[in-house]
């Protein structure tokens, strides 16, 4: 027993000479990560166990213990208050964060594979491409929460005054009538997620564009020989070899998605209004609950079951990406 | 290793203490205010109201602080539990219930008694959100209050032969809104529209609908404040006649997408022939434009304003507006007390804040001041603020306004817009029952913690 011990005792030392550099760079990272991620994570996880409400919040961390009720009051039970919009919010954020992850990767691959060609001017479209992306997210709520309205949104004058889309597409039910965007219908799910695929897809086509360019032309050249066409290229070559990159532009923008707040916060009445039962996210309800009903206990449980549910979604991500790294 | 670290945190901390305020090195009384933005220039607007009460009182130094009305509940909440807080709040009229319950504010009922007592002070509707009802403890005393009235263009009533008579109830209201309507005027390239209304996209989403409900005898909670009556007949017929106006054209379809600022700016841009507004568009309007207001256009030259359209059962508008408080943590707590009593009891400084932000004063005396009694505009305010009710200030509240009412009745104006013309009073009865269930599970359980650890 006493020699296993020893045993082990010399292994971790002998480690530790191992790596001891490693060990002392990685060492402020750990303890900063410790005190900046984890502490305040099991502070959250304890106070979605706690009845903290307006009542008993100056008891801070002592509120009362109410064990698992907020989480079942959340999931399970229909006449609780923080239901209210639950649902709703829930599934707007699914779509929400699908379409807006894969509507920027696709734009930003496309627009990467335009800007990937010589050609003068490059590097000022290249600029100006990057313009949405370095407009804060409440400023493009905002905005938009302007170019939406009906009658005095840059939007409807676009479509309806300029283009006069309704004269021909009619035959898809378009209405000489300007529509509503902003009126809780499903028409509002595309009013928050137009302006966050605007305001986002630059970035992963900077990301994609980086990558093409470190793909060897060589592979084209011999592509051409054998007489591939530019869409054999893409789909053989540069999407297989683009992986890495848009695997993790997944990760990042399904993550930065379901956790949106800005842009649909502030386009609603700058902030002020109900985004709907269309347009109401995961975060703007858990918002609602935690600082304007002040019912931290209950926002403190959605927010970690939403946590929970996105390291379900994370594991699966990993196991794409492990496949990607040893394919 | 761990002494160094350990000298490090006790020189942290006694420097945090030290910076946190208190006495500074020359004796003076350091006190913190935290305000929210009541005008354009917010923190100096406080000082100068402040001066000639520090020239008096030498031994008291005020920093004041700037919050945003979004921010300011997270960091009132962060205040009341870390003890990190200011000494003197400003708190809006609608959040003294919840406040008041979580028992971070002094009670001040013996001071506010000393200096003369309560409801005879302040006007009426401001002073009943000064404590939780049902309780003895006075938590805020009123600063500032905030009015609706009707704005509305003289030269479209001149136009159409129309008085302040042709709007005084409902039914006149109507008439007037369909031949102002039915005139088709164009003025100044501006096509007329009767009425300009807000709808969900707001803050004011329960203040524009309450003077309506309360003219036609509805309410809110009852009077015991312990069920909800939003579902009541006479709740009902307020909201229907609202939204009536609406499904006969008489409000643009698409103001109801948008925000006060919006309809307040379009009706200064000659668009609408009235609209409901506060004390501070007053300002606004008869403010010269080098000094930032958006007088001189041809509207701030034509308008007038008159009281609410009196209901079936008598004429309500909403009164809100901010109290002070001050917090239980405050080490200087009479010096705090001198001045929330300056800033609340002196009249001078109720004018002369009144005049910066627009706000009326809280301070019932004020209104005797020539500032009001010569001004036709701000006498009908004054005058309003007679017909004023303010929500009650029940720990519920706060809970109801923000998550169940904002909400439900944004969802109703979206239910008008999807139907407009055919929105039936079975869907409004409808939505009223669901916020009716709503509020009962909200109010039992709020009544029940405030009677376990509430009520002390």
């Amino acid at each position: 027993m006493g020699k296993t011990r020893k045993k082990i005792a010399d292994s971790i030392i002998e480690t530790y000479r191992k790596y001891r550099l490693a060990y002392i760079f990685i060492t402020p990272a750990v303890c900063c990560l410790i005190l900046l991620h984890l502490l305040p994570l099991l502070q959250g996880i304890w106070m979605s166990l706690l009845q903290m409400d307006q009542f008993t919040i100056s008891e801070y961390l002592g509120a009362p213990f109410v064990g698992l009720k907020n989480y079942y009051d959340i999931l399970f039970n229909p006449a609780s208050p923080v239901r209210l919009g639950f649902l709703s919010a829930v599934r707007n954020t699914i779509l929400y964060a699908a379409i807006v992850t894969f509507g920027t990767l696709g734009i930003g691959m496309v627009v990467a594979q335009m800007l990937n060609r010589q050609f003068k001017g490059r590097n000022i479209l290249r600029g100006l491409f990057l313009f949405p992306w370095i407009v804060p997210t409440f400023v493009v709520g905002m905005l938009w929460g302007f170019m939406w309205q009906k009658e005095t949104g840059i939007i409807n004058i676009i479509l309806y005054d300029i283009l006069q889309i309704h004269t021909w597409l009619g035959w898809l039910g378009v209405t000489a009538e300007k529509p509503f965007w902003l009126m809780g219908d499903p028409k509002t799910l595309a009013a928050i997620i137009i302006p966050t695929i605007w305001r986002g897809w630059p970035h992963p086509m900077l990301m994609l564009l980086a990558g093409l360019q470190g793909i060897p032309h060589d592979y084209y050249e011999a592509a051409d020989i054998d007489g591939a066409n530019g869409w054999s290229k893409f789909w053989y070559i540069t999407f297989p070899l683009l992986k890495p990159v848009w695997a993790i532009l997944l990760l990042f923008g399904l993550i930065f998605n379901v956790y949106a707040f800005n842009i649909v916060y502030m386009m609603f009445g700058n902030g002020a209004g109900f985004p709907g039962e269309w347009g109401d996210l995961l975060m703007t309800n858990i918002f609602r609950n935690s600082f304007q009903r002040w019912d931290f206990g209950s926002g403190a449980a959605l927010s970690f079951i939403l946590m929970v549910v996105m390291m379900i979604v994370l594991n699966f991500w990993y196991k794409f990406y492990k496949g990607v790294e040893e394919g | 290793m761990k002494k160094v670290f350990s000298i490090l945190l006790v020189m942290l901390l006694c420097f945090s203490l030290w910076s946190c305020g208190g006495r500074s090195d020359d004796g003076k009384v350091k006190l913190v205010m935290w305000i929210m933005p009541n005008s354009q220039e917010p923190v100096n607007d406080v000082r100068n109201v402040l001066r000639p009460f520090l020239l008096r009182n030498p031994e008291i130094e005020i920093e004041v602080v700037a919050l945003d009305w979004g921010s300011a509940w997270q960091k009132i909440t962060t205040a009341a539990t870390s003890g990190d807080a200011p000494d003197i709040i400003q708190l809006g009229t609608t959040w003294v219930g919840s406040i008041g319950s979580m028992d971070a504010m002094l009670d001040v009922s013996a001071n506010v008694r000393a200096v003369g007592g309560g409801q005879n002070l302040f006007v009426d509707s401001a002073w009943s959100t000064t404590l939780i009802p049902g309780t003895e403890s006075i938590v805020s005393v009123p600063w500032i209050v905030d009015t609706r009235v009707m704005f509305y263009r003289t030269d479209v009533f001149r136009r159409l032969g129309l008085t302040t008579r042709d709007v005084a109830d409902w039914e006149s209201f109507e008439r007037t809104l369909e031949k102002i309507k039915a005139a088709n005027l164009t003025i100044e390239n501006k096509h007329i529209e009767p009425l300009g209304i807000t709808g969900k996209n707001d803050w004011n989403v329960i203040h524009s609908l309450a003077p309506w409900i309360w003219s036609s005898g509805g309410d809110f909670v009852s009077s015991d404040f312990k069920s909800s009556v939003i579902s009541s007949a006479t709740t009902q017929r307020g909201l229907m006649y609202y939204i009536s106006l609406v499904k006969k054209g008489l409000v643009p379809i698409q103001c109801l997408e948008q925000n006060s600022y919006q309809i307040s700016s379009d009706f200064n841009n000659g668009v609408y022939a009235i609209y409901f507004d506060g004390p501070y568009s007053l300002k606004g309007m008869t403010t010269p434009p080098e000094r930032g207001g958006g007088g001189g256009t041809f509207v701030a030259k034509n308008f007038a304003v008159a009281p609410y359209p009196a209901g079936p059962k008598g004429r309500y508008t909403f009164c809100g507006g901010s109290n002070l408080a001050i917090f239980k943590t405050t080490k200087h707590k009479e010096a705090a007390w001198k001045v929330v009593e300056y800033l609340t009891t002196n009249e001078k400084a109720q004018i002369a804040y009144s005049q910066m932000t627009g706000f009326l004063p809280a301070l019932n005396s004020a209104y005797s001041n020539p500032y009001f009694t010569d001004d036709p505009f701000r006498r009908v305010f004054s005058d309003a603020l007679r017909n004023s009710k303010a929500y009650p200030a029940i720990p519920a509240w706060g809970q109801m306004e923000t998550v169940v009412l904002t909400r439900d009745f944004g969802l109703m104006w979206d239910e008008v817009v999807r139907n407009q013309g055919d929105y039936s009073l079975m869907q409004l009865l409808n939505r009223l029952n669901i916020i009716h269930q709503e509020m009962e599970v909200i109010l039992k359980e709020a009544a029940k913690q405030w009677e376990k650890r509430g009520k002390k």
